[in-house]
């Protein structure tokens, strides 16, 4: 009888300890700590900074060509860093007031020629309204994109 | 001895009085003074007419000072000629190469409610699936944009852009529609690649007048609107309305046939996407435009089938 009740107690305690004990990973995400990498510059005409690594994420503010932005890193409490997001092709920025999500693709580490200033009269007079740069800053996140590369 | 202090009291104030008198007297004869002074300073202040600077000049010369000043008026002047430069570059009309690819994007920017193409999609992986057709191809270092639009009006097309960088519309209710499978995809985007390469839709929406205003410069002059709104009507006739050419058609069927001969399976989806194509444009209303933009799915089969030879 006694073994029973050590034993069921042993159960007990065990069940007890996995309930208050929680997952690692689910601890690690609460302690992400933030850290500046780099300050890069938005290499398109117009586009979005999102909430999420995704482009389809609900847009936090739209940001045109040679925008700088602060690239994050976040380091969780077991060490581990993190730099890309989504499939490894979105950096953590900072922008203005607002920390979300850019292609990596779309950032550059340096200035770029950018259309609007060097042909910014010509920008000028084509007398794009809001409408049309939140629709030419979506389009950068609707294309799918790629290169091909030389065969060696 | 009254008499004595009277007298005495008398003669004080008489004294003081005249005292008084001679101050008044010093004051009125400083005042003429201070005049003469005046005038007599006032010539010596008059500086051009006792300087004289044909001396200074000489000094000048031998110090240098007139080379230094000459220049720093070289200096202004080249700085004055660079920010006006500067100014009339910022009037600079895009050249072609980096024209078309903006402009392609205008017309889609301008014509984002008709196209749907802002909605959420699937990752279809579409262009990975194409890039290494072109690879396959022996088409190296070309950029590709694909835009898959939520409408029928355009089925798909490729705007022109640069040699650099493609970009493509297609139409995901028609790859829906026809259950395409990625190869058949990339199929239509190869063809949409060789008509952008060959220049048809290019030819088609330039003229003269764009041509003669793409790299140069507008400066003193309106920007032209109408050039630009009219340019982007084209684009919609194009697309929506006229399409392509019979003979357009056959140097794109005829490119591919001998361009894909080499992949016999490869050939093959090529026909039978032809075949379904033309089934499609045949049964369903929504697609009956289809031959009026890329005449005719069922003429590119018999173009090409192998034809039978007389022996």
């Amino acid at each position: 009888m006694s073994k029973i009740i050590l034993s069921m107690m042993l159960i007990f305690s065990f069940n007890l300890f996995a309930q208050t004990t929680p997952p690692a990973t689910a601890a690690s995400s609460t302690a992400m700590k933030k850290t500046l990498v780099s300050v890069k510059y938005f290499n398109q005409m117009m586009g979005n900074v999102h909430q999420n690594a995704s482009r389809f994420s609900t847009v936090m503010t739209t940001i045109s060509c040679n925008h700088p932005v602060k690239v994050l890193k976040e380091t969780s409490t077991d060490g581990k860093e993190f730099m890309f997001y989504g499939e490894n092709d979105w950096n953590l920025v900072t922008v203005g007031p607002y920390d979300g999500y850019i292609m990596s693709a779309y950032l550059s580490d340096k200035k770029n020629e950018c259309f609007e200033e060097e042909y910014s009269k010509f920008f000028d007079g084509l007398e794009l309204e809001i409408n049309d740069l939140y629709y030419w800053a979506r389009l950068y996140d609707q294309y799918t994109q790629g290169k091909s590369k030389v065969n060696r | 001895m009254k008499k004595l202090v009277y007298s005495t009291l008398v003669a004080l104030t008489l004294q003081s009085a005249i005292a008084a008198d001679k101050k008044i007297e010093h004051k009125d004869d400083h005042a003429p003074e201070a005049k003469t002074e005046a005038t007599a300073t006032a010539p010596a202040g008059d500086g051009k007419d006792l300087i004289d600077f044909s001396s200074i000049k000489d000094l000048i010369k031998k110090d240098g000072l007139e080379g230094e000043l000459q220049k720093k008026q070289t200096e202004k002047r080249v700085l004055l000629d660079k920010k006006k430069l500067q100014d009339m570059k910022r009037f600079n009309v895009p050249p072609a190469d980096v024209f078309w690819n903006m402009f392609s994007e205008l017309w889609l920017v301008k014509n984002a409610t008709l196209l749907k193409w802002d909605f959420h999609k699937p990752e279809f992986d579409i262009e990975k699936a194409f890039i290494s057709l072109l690879e396959a191809q022996g088409i190296y270092e070309k950029k590709i944009k694909i835009l898959l639009v939520d409408s029928t009006e355009v089925i798909h097309a490729a705007l022109p852009t640069n040699d650099k960088e493609y970009i493509f519309v297609l139409s995901l209710p028609f790859i829906r529609t026809m259950d395409l499978s990625k190869v058949e995809i990339s199929l239509i985007l190869f063809e949409d690649f060789l008509r952008a390469r060959k220049g048809y839709f290019k030819n088609y929406v330039t003229s003269k007048e764009l041509e003669s205003y793409m790299g140069s410069n507008f400066a003193g002059k309106p920007f032209d609107k109408k050039l630009i709104a009219d340019h982007l009507k084209k684009y919609s006739n194009v697309l929506l309305v006229k399409g392509f050419s019979f003979q357009e058609q056959f140097e794109v069927t005829t490119e591919m046939d001998s361009l894909l001969k080499n992949d016999l399976k490869m050939w093959n989806t090529y026909l039978t996407l032809l075949e379904k194509i033309d089934n499609l444009t045949k049964t369903n209303a929504l697609y009956k435009k289809y031959n009026q933009i890329y005449p005719s799915p069922e003429l590119q089969m018999n173009w090409l089938k192998p034809k039978p030879t007389r022996f």
